[in-house]
């Protein structure tokens, strides 16, 4: 059974990482915009992501999981 | 609860706003042909598209099933209802990378099938695709009409007729760049609403530790189990047939295949993590509901937690709570009615009906399509209201999904998958599974009588195991270049030049 404590740092960090979900992809959209056009007119064709990319993707992912299992154990 | 006048004038509000909003980025972004109407041209930029993606995850059903399921099973309800989700987003990105290689600039992702295998599987294809898209649409409105219908006293079908009104114009006008602005909106106001109204309704406790101590002291004994992240006791009623249904329902979504065609394809993989993640931190601030209804509450039923708990807050707190359900609402609604809509005018008219059509009686039928479906999901979603619950609702979309995955990962990963083992496999499955879903319920038939996540496992390893069997006694030998697009090297838009979709 988790403690007061736990139970009210967990709401709060929900709280925070609900936050941070919103402002990252508020920031991407105001420093990015719509669409790629002038991006890919300066820069040249979009090719697939590269592998370092699904790798921190996947990476993010890892992590992710490895905190839900850990939030279990810590909170059994 | 909200006055009847009140609850019009945010309908209205919300109506005049998004039609306005769909207005602007038709003629931003010039929505003239099919592919921008489609797939937003596939340049779409990664904030645009995650917001998009995340908040047509975010359903307007997680607002009561996560304070039902904390109901039940208490701390452990978070990550049993919003793991399935998120999973959804993990499995869907090895699918989304081969794709996109195989098809830089595809319009539906069920287009593939038919160059993959030929018509049969497509048409097959086509069927699971569209029922579990308007049930997605009828699942959506379904909650819709019975959450803004309660709180405001109107009845729930004029609040659905409005909402699939307002949808269906707004779709028609914008197609994907409709949705998925107005989705950017939508998320934005979602997420701003519930950081503030869920401290608010913590507060009207007296916060965190208040409503833990009245929880223990509600829950008795039962407290140990309820706050207890380990709570496995119902994991096969409440975890597992979400995470076979709902947990590779991203596979099969043709809206998310459309924000995975949209966005930029060096972005892939990010938009599909951040996004999925982010749904889940939305998922785990809906629990906050429910937590609050086991402390202030000691005899209320789990499915009525959200509307009681709710029912604490004073009225203005209530419409802001009626805002992030329309907002929650729309995005997923014009998601699956812009999926149809593409459906209908690429896979069913382009690909079956008439071969020779030009853009722009493509487009016609897109816009036709968008009106013509949200008609068909609000008439089945009053006969649903009156006759299926809402959790069954939510099974039937899921069976779609256990048809399809194991086939269609097949299809992408091993040229040996042929026509005859993906048709039986999607075919059989799907007969298989409707007849134990029938028998679980007792319509017409009552043997064998399975628990759901049984049903959703019988569905996987029938659709799997036949195209695996039958692929090995009758092989195809596909090769996977064939498939690319004609011309297919890469412009500047992230498409291609001379693909048989100009």
């Amino acid at each position: 059974m988790m403690s007061q404590g736990l139970f009210s740092g967990m709401i709060v960090l929900f709280w925070l990482a609900e936050a941070l979900f919103g402002a990252l992809v508020v920031y991407w959209f105001i420093t990015q915009g719509f669409d790629s056009d002038t991006d890919t007119a300066r820069d040249g064709p979009v090719e697939l992501e590269d592998r370092s990319e699904t790798l921190r993707s996947l990476g993010m992912w890892a992590a992710f999981f490895a905190v839900i299992i850990l939030g279990i154990i810590v909170g059994a | 609860m909200v006055t009847q006048l009140t609850g019009a004038g945010l309908l209205a509000v919300w109506g005049v706003a998004m039609i306005a909003l769909s207005y602007y980025i038709y003629r931003r972004q010039s929505v003239n042909d099919t592919e921008e109407f489609i797939t937003a041209g596939g340049r779409a930029q990664v904030g645009l598209t995650t917001a998009s993606f995340a908040v047509t995850w975010m359903w307007a059903g997680d607002i009561l099933g996560v304070p039902q399921y904390v109901g039940i099973t208490g701390v452990a309800g978070i990550w049993m209802y919003a793991a399935p989700a998120v999973l959804s987003s993990f499995v869907v990105i090895p699918f989304a990378l081969r794709m996109r290689k195989l098809f830089p600039q595809g319009l539906t992702y069920s287009e593939y099938f038919i160059e993959r295998f030929g018509k049969i599987a497509h048409i097959a294809v086509i069927v699971v695709i569209l029922y579990t898209m308007v049930l997605g649409g009828v699942i959506q409105l379904f909650v819709g009409g019975s959450v803004i219908g309660g709180l405001t006293g109107i009845d729930p079908n004029i609040v659905m007729a409005v909402l699939m009104g307002v949808i269906g114009i707004y779709i028609l006008l914008g197609g994907l760049w409709g949705s998925m602005t107005t989705d950017f909106v939508q998320f934005v106001s979602a997420l701003a609403l519930t950081l503030i109204f869920v401290p608010l309704l913590l507060l009207e406790i007296g916060g965190p530790g208040q409503v833990y101590q009245q929880m223990v002291t509600n829950l008795g004994e039962q407290s140990s189990s309820f706050l207890s992240m380990a709570n496995f006791s119902f994991i096969e009623d409440l975890f597992l047939p979400y995470a076979l249904g709902l947990g590779v329902w991203g596979v099969v979504s043709l809206a998310t295949w459309q924000r995975v065609f949209a966005v930029r394809r060096d972005k892939t993989s990010r938009f599909l993590t951040i996004g999925g993640i982010g749904v889940f931190t939305t998922i785990a601030m809906y629990s906050v509901i429910g937590f609050v209804g086991l402390a202030a509450f000691t005899d209320v039923a789990p499915g009525n937690l959200s509307i009681e708990a709710l029912g604490l807050l004073p009225g203005w707190a209530a419409i802001l709570f009626l805002l992030v359900a329309l907002m929650v609402l729309g995005s997923s609604v014009d998601s699956y009615l812009t999926a149809i809509a593409s459906l209908t005018s690429r896979d069913i008219y382009y690909r079956h009906l008439n071969t020779d059509a030009s853009d722009d009686q493509q487009l016609r039928v897109a816009r036709g399509a968008s009106i013509g479906f949200a008609v068909v999901i609000f008439v089945a979603t009053v006969f649903a209201l009156g006759s299926i619950s809402f959790v069954q609702l939510l099974l039937i979309g899921g069976i779609g999904a256990s048809a399809l995955v194991g086939p269609f990962a097949l299809s992408l990963f091993w040229k040996k998958a042929s026509q005859a083992g993906f048709v039986s496999g999607v075919v059989v499955s799907q007969v298989v599974t409707a007849y134990l879903l029938a028998a679980s319920y007792g319509i017409v038939v009552s043997t064998p009588a399975l628990k759901l996540w049984e049903i959703m496992a019988v569905g996987h390893l029938v659709s799997t195991g036949l195209t695996l069997l039958v692929s090995a006694a009758s092989p195809d030998d596909f090769r996977f270049e064939s498939i690319a697009q004609e011309g297919s090297e890469i412009v500047t838009d992230g498409g291609v030049e001379g693909g048989e979709d100009k």
